[in-house]
């Protein structure tokens, strides 16, 4: 059964930026586009209840993360929403394996045996059993996403949200990192949002595209949907961009 | 990278730098050598006529000779005073590390003393004596009708071992084991709290209520004769502080200096020193 | 480029670097002289005397206990304090930020005196805090009190600059996971900023080993209970100079061992990166 989706409807203010999103994630990924400023961090910042917004609503499903006429605010703690930011925030003080199991051991009511089975699961899941006592900081790029992604999935939240996955790649690398990650994303069958400010990222890896400018979405819809209509300049540009890629 | 050529003129900003670093060096140089530092506040050296005498005293003289300055420069117009008052063991260091002081009054010959014998100083002059006093908390003066009650207390603050008034402490506390108990002193070192370092840290932890008892000067107590119970020690078991003061040798000032020693000598400054609780230099200590 | 050009630049890249060098050694000149002067000018003799005081080995042995047990209160209590005052915005927050700073401008004799007002006989807590008539002050308990007020900033300050420098980004997928704040702290929190941590307890407890005035003030000056290794200094200063000169050397002697000794035992590791790349900055949001 396909997971539950993702709805949000918010408005806030961060910054001198008036916010207003309405999107909705279920099946396959969302990328979420935009220039600098445009508040697609604080996009996810929101979703994962670090920044609060004024109002309107954030579910999951049937859960409620957010809704002040109802009285809910979950804390972070509570939404069991994956993060995988863009530095990757690995505990650089812990291996590979202690970085997973820190996410599962954070997980009230998880027996001993029973994190070192997930742990041994996650790793595997990612091919990285051999890099399992590697310190972090001794990682490449490729590898630390991987580690970051396993642990984000290992405590099997309910939603995926990435901050620019790509961006630490060089050309090389990332044609085929950003091949692995839609591949991997799209069997994923969790909501996940993927923000990225690169036109070939968002083409691959989004099932759906929400295009952000100063704080409100433009326009959402397929590639070629954008391609075709395109709502505003920024749109336009940013779609003729991949051709040149 | 453009290289400009203005890097080969004589005035480049790194050269400009360094002339100013060299300029500032060769300033300093030539500047007199700066006087020790201490810790009075000394008036800035003023242009034609006009000194400042630097005078080193006794902690025990700080309000005394407050009230001589006023009066002294009543008819001295053209002299400043600056004090630095403290504990006499710690002027004595300062004067034999060339602390620039004019004149020095101590609690104590022992200190004037080792200051003549190195020749820092010139002949002294016994100018006053000073009766050691035990002064008492508020809270405790019920409990204390005389000097003989002092081990009762609790908490009692003295002077350090070289400060002239801890020397004194302990003089007299061998007087009472020798008259009074032969326990009389373990009695009350057994209750000192604090060697203090200055006669007037003593009679502060009195009057701060901290300590109950502490011995200082008369005229230290009087200072704070609301504050405190004053208890006389016994004549026969008392040893009456002298108090001499000289010129320091090398004082640039020495004449403003005399001027001053004249003054505490004479029949006015004298009048000044006993209003404050001192006693004169001779004739018979207080019955 | 011609290689003229190529070699003014490195000249000039070499006098940039001289002139930093010469700038900061002669500060670095100005901090050993004074060291130097104290070791050149104490002979071997005189150092084997001081050692032989009779002040100096009760003075060590306290003041390497009240220091000891200074430092585990500070970083007990500093820590989770600085952990909070890091993540906490807000008007109070920055004012309680300065309150921890301010005992850094106090003088420390003033410190002394603000302490006995608050924590004196006659002070605020005097009726609820302790039994008829008594008082912290003149204790050893008091000497840590002393410390622990003129220190602790020291390790606060540097604690909350450690904390904040941890990437947000741990801390919130940490807190993705479900971690309890105490967990955050435990797991994430301490291990990430511990170099950060241990530079301020150095700090904190090197102004701890060398604290006078307010302790002189507060807890009195004592041999065996109060009379930590500063006041014997200032105290043998009083009578012998040399004394004193040989007791400071002594006191450095242990400050530079245990200085050394726990950078040894840490690891003179660089502040190791709290995270393993630079992150995007997270723009500040929220009440």
């Amino acid at each position: 059964m396909a997971a539950a989706g993702l709805r949000a409807r918010v408005t806030g203010r961060i910054g001198g930026l008036a916010l207003a999103f309405d999107l909705e994630v279920s099946a396959g990924p969302l990328a979420v586009v935009g220039p600098n400023g445009a508040g697609k961090t604080s996009l996810l910042l929101m979703l994962l209840g670090v920044l609060r917004p004024e109002s309107g609503s954030i579910e999951l499903g049937e859960h409620v993360l957010f809704d002040p006429a109802r009285g809910v605010d979950l804390p972070v703690e509570g939404r069991e929403l994956g993060y995988v930011p863009q530095d990757y925030a690995l505990f650089p003080h812990l291996s590979v394996r202690q970085n997973i199991e820190f996410a599962l051991q954070c997980r009230a009511g998880l027996a001993p045996d029973e994190v070192e089975q997930r742990t041994g699961q996650a790793l595997a899941e990612l091919k990285l059993t051999a890099l399992g006592e590697r310190r972090v900081t001794a990682l490449s790029g490729g590898e630390k996403q991987r580690v970051a992604l396993a642990r984000a999935l290992s405590v099997r939240p309910r939603a995926l949200l990435l901050d620019e996955p790509l961006a630490a790649f060089d050309i090389a690398a990332r044609r085929q990192t950003r091949a692995f990650l839609a591949d991997y994303l799209g069997k994923l069958e969790l909501p996940t949002i993927v923000v990225t400010h690169d036109a070939a990222d968002a083409r691959a890896l989004g099932a759906r595209i929400a295009v952000l400018e100063a704080g409100r979405i433009v326009q959402a819809g397929s590639w070629a949907e954008l391609e075709a209509r395109p709502a505003s300049a920024f749109v336009a540009e940013f779609v003729a961009e991949f051709v040149q890629a | 990278m453009i290289m400009t050529p203005r890097l080969s003129t004589r005035f480049s900003p790194l050269r400009r730098l360094w002339l100013c670093a060299a300029l500032v060096l060769l300033a300093s140089c030539q500047q007199k050598e700066a006087p020790a530092p201490t810790p009075a506040p000394a008036a800035a050296p003023a242009p034609a006529a006009r000194q400042t005498l630097t005078i080193f005293a006794a902690a025990s003289l700080r309000d005394a000779f407050g009230s001589l300055r006023d009066e002294f420069i009543k008819t001295h117009t053209d002299v400043d005073i600056a004090f630095n008052f403290a504990g006499s063991q710690d002027l004595r260091t300062q004067i034999e590390h060339a602390a620039p002081a004019d004149v020095f009054a101590s609690a104590d010959k022992k200190n004037m003393n080792e200051l003549q014998q190195a020749s820092k100083v010139g002949a002294p002059a016994v100018f006053a004596r000073n009766e050691p006093v035990v002064v008492v908390a508020q809270e405790s003066a019920a409990s204390v009708a005389s000097f003989a009650d002092l081990p009762k207390l609790k908490r009692i603050v003295i002077g350090g071992p070289d400060v002239p008034i801890g020397r004194y402490t302990g003089q007299i506390l061998d007087n009472a084991s020798k008259s009074l108990a032969a326990d009389f002193r373990q009695r009350v070192e057994a209750n000192v709290v604090s060697r203090e370092l200055d006669v007037r840290q003593v009679l502060n932890k009195v009057v701060l209520g901290e300590a109950n008892a502490g011995v200082v000067y008369r005229t230290d107590a009087n200072s704070a004769k609301h504050k405190v119970g004053i208890v006389t020690i016994p004549p026969e078991l008392n040893v009456i502080a002298e108090y001499p003061i000289a010129i320091v040798s090398g004082s640039t000032h020495a004449e403003a200096a005399a001027e001053w020693v004249k003054f505490v000598l004479s029949l006015a400054g004298q009048a000044l020193l006993q209003q404050a609780g001192f006693i004169a230099p001779a004739g018979p200590p207080p019955t | 480029m011609t290689s003229t050009g190529e070699q003014r630049l490195a000249r000039r890249q070499q006098l940039q670097r001289a002139l930093l060098g010469a700038v900061g050694g002669l500060l670095l000149l100005f901090l050993a002289l004074p060291v130097l002067g104290l070791v050149a000018g104490t002979s071997w003799a005189d150092f084997r005397a001081g050692l032989a005081h009779p002040l100096v080995w009760p003075a060590l042995r306290l003041s390497l206990l009240t220091t000891l047990v200074s430092l585990v209160v500070t970083v007990a209590l500093g820590t989770p304090l600085s952990w909070t005052l890091a993540h906490t915005r807000g008007r109070w927050a920055r004012a309680a930020e300065t309150l921890v700073q301010l005992p850094i401008v106090i003088p420390p004799a003033v410190a002394g005196i603000a302490m006995l007002l608050a924590f004196g006989r006659r002070g605020l807590l005097a009726g609820w805090l302790y039994p008829e008539g008594w008082s912290v002050t003149f204790t050893t308990s008091a000497v840590v009190l002393a410390q622990i007020f003129v220190s602790a900033p020291f390790f606060v300050q540097a604690a909350v600059s450690a904390f904040r420098r941890i990437e947000p980004n741990l801390l919130i997928v940490a807190r993705t996971f479900g971690a309890s704040p105490w967990r955050v702290f435990l797991r994430v929190g301490l291990p990430l900023a511990a170099p950060g941590l241990a530079a301020g307890a150095i700090l904190s407890w090197a102004r701890a080993l060398g604290e006078f005035g307010a302790t002189l003030m507060f807890a009195g000056n004592l041999e065996g209970r109060t009379q930590t290794l500063p006041l014997a200094i200032y105290t043998a200063l009083e009578a012998d100079l040399r004394a004193a000169q040989a007791l400071s050397i002594v006191l450095m002697a242990v400050a530079v061992a245990l200085l050394l000794g726990v950078r040894a035992a840490l690891g003179t590791a660089p502040s190791r990166a709290v995270s393993s790349s630079r992150a995007v900055s997270v723009p500040a949001g929220g009440p």
